[in-house]
């Protein structure tokens, strides 16, 4: 049961990484402007980036005891 | 830097390697496995990451932009899927002794020969390209580092190639740590550990080359973003240039999703050499954070180059190496070397490893053992052929891969072959993702499927790069196949605004799976199939009992059987296993035919060894196989499940009903227990009764119907109603006395009681008894007092009990004596009586309730049966103890103790 | 008419025993009366009565034995036994009829009803 969730939850952050890492909404940062000197694309997918790796971790890394299905 | 130092450094660098694998299986043997563990399996995926990686995209990103990322933005978007994908993957493999993907599609689709070919030669050519795009990665960075800017294409001065001599070391090194079992599926331990020290040596020397450019060269990163800003070149860099560039992103994100998981060398090290499921879920995060790290300074080195080098001839894939170089940091550039040099090593030695497997299995052996006439002889001698097969495969693919890499590869940039490798493996996706997921897949339509995007992938990434190379004429490329015009290899049914790849993968996709589903659809599958389908796909279902259920029908001999397993295993080996087996699942082998389940693990056990297809091949060699209908397989499997599922759920059940069983049990026989006791005290109680009643009743009806008999007659009758309603008050009064002990209701009304004083007065109220039977009693009591706790007027009762006890066993003028004595801890009182005594065997009995009354012999007028059974309640509610000793012919003596504290 | 049936009963409880002698005797029977089996054995053999009253829980000899051994016994095969018994359970009354028995009267019993039945019996 537990499992099942995780499970959910993965597949729906990857669902949503598609969205944001493709065209249309990436086309939002898509823009010729600098933050922080850096490019505004750039920043973009690095943030991105690194929210997701965030949200993996924190779904794999909870406790649970069953790992089957 | 001369040429000796560099290639010093590499085998330096080779001879580590050797070290840490060494090491890793020095580990095992001691009992300690270092790759049992999430982080080194995520690092050892980070072998997805080759020189391509190292070199190359700091060459894309300098060009292209932001469009390298989708390598590894599509992995971090997979890794996501790895548990629900990945995971079943592994499953599968692990319980059906998969190592490889040629096997893996070939067994779900029954098994089937020609699949596992067509997979195997699928990534022969999808593959050895890369390897050599590796091999070309490495001397090219040689020659940076050296210096050499003159390369020589083609074989001229072979000798005089460092890179030969690295392609030896490593196929040295794979044949090694590739090569140490027969069996391909067990785990490499050395390998693994191998390839995640490389991971960790390219991201470290790769960072350390971000940080000198960014910090060392530059002034951080918006230093270089800004003066990337002033350079219109650069600038236009920083966005997705048209809706073009989209649809490249998002083709090269789904390619790389792909990749991640169909690579042979990602198959094999995510699936094959996974030790543990649990490590699948530590990947899911640290791989795309390895991502990150790596990609990370990809951008200020692209533009970093740029900007310093690019008024120059130098080659923006060699940039990560060149900048250090020219900038004077030559142990950076060491360093750096060999960080790419491990990013090449770890590609060709995961993916030879793979392939080489792959071709032995599937190609090589079957040849082999379909050649030479294959007699079973059971004596190991095809575990060298075998081994030396797979070596040769190796040499052979490195040999490949060298001669592409002089001969082809030096018409291109890093990147294109490693696309078109992608765009080859992506290919398996539909079949193996249609396999574990939609049992209708059949294998006619995975063949399709794989053979069509076969085609189509050659048609449209192949033949363009071999034209652009000049090894094939433009004229199919610029007019189309047959100068037909919708069918240019570039723009296929005159498509465009699509790069190449893109372009490649979207047709080769669109066909693979159309065919791969509309034939699965429209096609019949075999027994074999059927029962493949449904172990992929309810994998998770099926693995808890992998061995249990078997659908082979037919007749095979076991002394076959075990010879030929002993042809790969040696025949100590095979028969352990074998005997193992059997014995796990209750199979006799003492009858000369072999259970289907034995013929179906030997095959299993062979498919680990040789591939499932030789697998398949040796078996059938040994047995005579009868085909299974589809309906027959699934009615096996089905009922199997069932069976296996309600045993499962019985066994429980069952184990659960046993305890409660003999929980009841155990209540039910206390409650027999004690409703028998209670039914039989009852049962003698109205017995007692009953027999007071019938004289009570005859003698008053006799007085009552004989108003004329005689006087003295009338007086006996009516004493004896007094006597016997008496003797039934008593009786009752015991009862319920009994009742009140037994339930605990009784309070005992504790006093300082002397005894002295308590036995006096008893022996004064039986002395009436005694002496009408002329019985002498004596008191032996010491002078001094004895003063005890105790509920005086029940062990008043118990006294008199006793005694009256006593003259009613003592003869006709006999004595009784009581003896009071006291030790610290309590007090002592001994009834003694002169009578015939009681037999030992009797002693613990008659303080039963009504034990008088169920031994005859015994019986005596007036006792009510009960009055022993009331005189050790009373003792024990005190905390002391009642028994009697007695010897026959010597009388008996009664005891009771009670505590002085 | 013929002599007096003669009656043995047997009981080891001395009020019933003197009851019932009182009442065979008023009934015009020839009694006689043991105390235990022992007793009981001795008479019956010797005095070959015609009907025998017998208590079943006695000391020595029960009264099971008694009947089985009267019903074994050629010159006794006439006599009839009447169980008098305090056990009521079926099977010790099953048992007492299976051993013979014309009769198995449970205690407590009323006299009056007793003599019509041994009446009865006799008759």
């Amino acid at each position: 049961m537990q499992s099942n969730v995780k499970r959910q939850k993965l597949i729906l952050t990857s669902i949503l990484l598609m969205g944001l890492f493709t065209y249309p909404v990436i086309s939002i940062a898509n823009k010729r402007v600098m933050v922080a000197g850096i490019p505004l694309l750039f920043l973009y997918v690095l943030l991105v980036w690194i929210i997701a790796i965030i949200v993996f971790a924190s779904i794999t890394n909870t406790k649970q005891r069953k790992e089957d299905e | 830097m001369s040429n000796i130092t560099a290639i010093l450094a590499a085998l330096l660098y080779l001879a580590i390697l050797f070290g840490v694998a060494y090491y890793a299986e020095y580990k095992l043997k001691k009992g300690k496995s270092i790759i049992n563990n999430g982080y080194v399996y995520a690092l050892s995926l980070g072998v997805y990451c080759t020189a391509w990686t190292y070199y190359g995209s700091v060459g894309q990103a300098s060009t292209r932009g932001i469009e390298f990322l989708a390598v590894y933005i599509g992995p971090t978007i997979m890794a996501a899927l790895f548990w629900p994908i990945l995971r079943k993957i592994v499953r599968i493999c692990k319980t059906q002794r998969i190592n490889s993907i040629a096997d893996l599609i070939s067994i779900r689709y029954g098994k089937n020969f020609s699949l596992a070919v067509v997979v195997t030669v699928l990534c022969i050519l999808g593959v050895i390209p890369y390897i050599a795009l590796q091999l070309k990665a490495i001397s090219g960075s040689m020659n940076i580092l050296t210096g050499n800017t003159e390369t020589l294409p083609g074989l001229s001065n072979i000798l005089g190639d460092n890179t030969l001599y690295i392609a030896i070391a490593l196929a040295f090194f794979i044949m090694l740590f590739g090569t140490r079992s027969i069996d391909a599926s067990e785990k490499h331990e050395g390998l693994v550990a191998a390839i995640a020290f490389e991971s960790i040596v390219k991201l470290v020397a790769f960072i350390a080359v971000g940080l000198f450019v960014t910090f060392g060269l530059f002034n951080g990163f918006s230093d270089i973003f800004s003066k990337a800003a002033d350079d219109p070149t650069l600038s236009k860099l920083f966005q997705f240039s048209d809706t073009g560039s989209y649809s490249t992103w998002t083709g090269l994100i789904l390619l790389s999703m792909l990749a991640i998981i169909f690579l042979p060398r990602q198959f094999h090290m995510g699936v094959v050499e996974n030790v543990k499921e649990v490590h699948i879920k530590k990947a899911i995060w640290v791989l795309p954070l390895y991502l990150l790290l790596i990609t990370f300074f990809v951008f200020p080195i692209a533009f970093g180059g740029k900007l310093l080098l690019g008024h120059t001839a130098i080659n923006a894939d060699t940039y990560v190496l060149a900048l250090p170089m020219q900038h004077g940091a030559k142990w950076l550039g060491l360093i750096t070397f060999i960080g790419g040099f491990s990013a090449a090593t770890s590609m060709i030695i995961v993916e030879t490893i793979a392939i080489s497997t792959m071709m032995s299995n599937n190609i090589a052996t079957p040849l082999l053992l379909a050649s030479q006439k294959f007699k079973p002889k059971g004596d190991g001698q095809l575990t060298n052929p075998i081994l030396n097969i797979r070596r040769f495969s190796i040499i052979l693919i490195i040999s490949l891969a060298f001669l592409y890499d002089k001969l082809v590869a030096q018409h291109f940039s890093l990147v294109s072959i490693g696309m078109v490798s992608f765009a080859a493996v992506a290919q398996f996706a539909p079949a193996v993702l249609g396999g574990i997921y939609w049992k209708q897949a059949s294998q006619k339509g995975a063949m399709a499927g794989i053979s069509i995007g076969f085609a189509i992938w050659f048609f449209t990434a192949v033949i363009p790069s071999l034209a652009s190379a000049g090894i094939i004429s433009m004229n199919t490329v610029d007019q189309g196949l047959f100068g037909i015009s919708w069918l240019k290899p570039l723009s296929l049914f005159g498509m465009q605004g699509m790069d190449s790849i893109t372009h490649c993968f979207f047709w080769s996709m669109i066909f693979n799976i159309t065919a791969f589903a509309v034939v699965s659809l429209n096609s019949k599958k075999t027994g074999q199939e059927a029962y493949q389908a449904e172990i992929f796909v309810d994998i998770f279902r099926h693995s808890s009992t992998p061995d249990s259920n078997t659908i082979w029908k037919g007749t095979a001999y076991l002394p076959d059987l075990n010879s030929l397993l002993a042809n790969f295993l040696g025949a100590e080996r095979a028969e352990k296993i074998i005997a193992t087996y059997a014995r796990r699942h209750n199979i006799s082998l003492e009858t000369n035919k072999a259970d289907p389940r034995l013929v179906a693990f030997a095959e299993k056990i062979l498919g680990g060894v040789i591939g499932s297809a030789s697998a398949r091949i040796m078996v059938s060699s040994v047995s005579k196989e009868e085909e299974l209908t589809v309906d027959e397989v699934l009615n096996i499997l089905r009922e199997s499940q069932q069976v296996l599922g309600a045993n499962k759920e019985l066994r429980k059940k069952s184990a659960e009903l046993q305890k409660a069983t003999a929980q009841l049990t155990d209540a039910n026989k206390q409650l027999q227990d004690m409703d028998r006791n209670k039914d039989e005290f009852l049962y003698t109680v109205t017995h007692e009764l009953r027999t007071p009643l019938t004289s009570i009743r005859a003698m008053a009806e006799i007085v009552h119907d004989n108003t004329d008999m005689d006087e003295d007659q009338r007086e006996q009758f009516l004493s004896g109603i007094i006597k016997e309603t008496e003797r039934l008050s008593h009786l009752i009064t015991q009862v319920l006395n009994l009742e009140k002990y037994e339930s605990g209701k009784q309070l005992l009304n504790m006093t300082s009681v002397q005894m002295n004083g308590l036995i006096n007065d008893a022996v004064r109220s039986i002395r009436p008894l005694a002496n009408e039977k002329g019985i002498q009693t004596e008191i032996k009591i010491p002078d001094s007092m004895f003063l005890v706790q105790c509920d005086e007027a029940l062990i008043m009762q118990v006294l008199t009990n006793l005694l009256s006890n006593a003259v009613k066993f003592a003869p006709q003028n006999g004595h009784v004596s009581v003896t009071l004595q006291s030790t610290y801890e309590e007090l002592q009182v001994r009834v003694h009586d002169n009578g015939k005594g009681i037999e030992p065997g009797l002693h613990e009995l008659i303080f039963d309730k009504f034990f008088q009354a169920k031994n005859q012999t015994l019986r005596k007028p007036e006792g009510s049966g009960l009055g022993l059974a009331i005189c050790k309640k009373i003792i024990l509610l005190h905390g002391g103890d009642i028994w009697v000793e007695s010897e026959d012919g010597n009388g008996s003596t009664f005891i009771f103790t009670l505590p002085l504290s | 008419m013929s002599a007096l049936k003669k009656i043995l009963v047997v009981d080891d409880d001395p009020y019933i025993l003197m009851s019932l002698e009182f009442l065979m005797k008023k009934n015009g029977y020839d009694v006689m009366v043991a105390r235990n089996g022992k007793e009981a054995l001795d008479i019956v053999e010797k005095q070959l009565p015609d009907v025998v009253l017998l208590d079943i829980m006695m000391p020595d000899v029960d009264g099971y034995e008694i009947c089985r051994h009267i019903k074994s016994s050629k010159k006794l095969k006439d006599a009839k036994v009447v169980f008098m018994s305090a056990k009521t359970k079926e099977a010790d009354i099953k048992k007492g009829y299976d051993l013979g028995a014309s009769l198995y009267i449970t205690k407590p019993f009323s006299t009056r009803e007793m003599i019509k039945q041994i009446k009865e019996l006799i008759a």
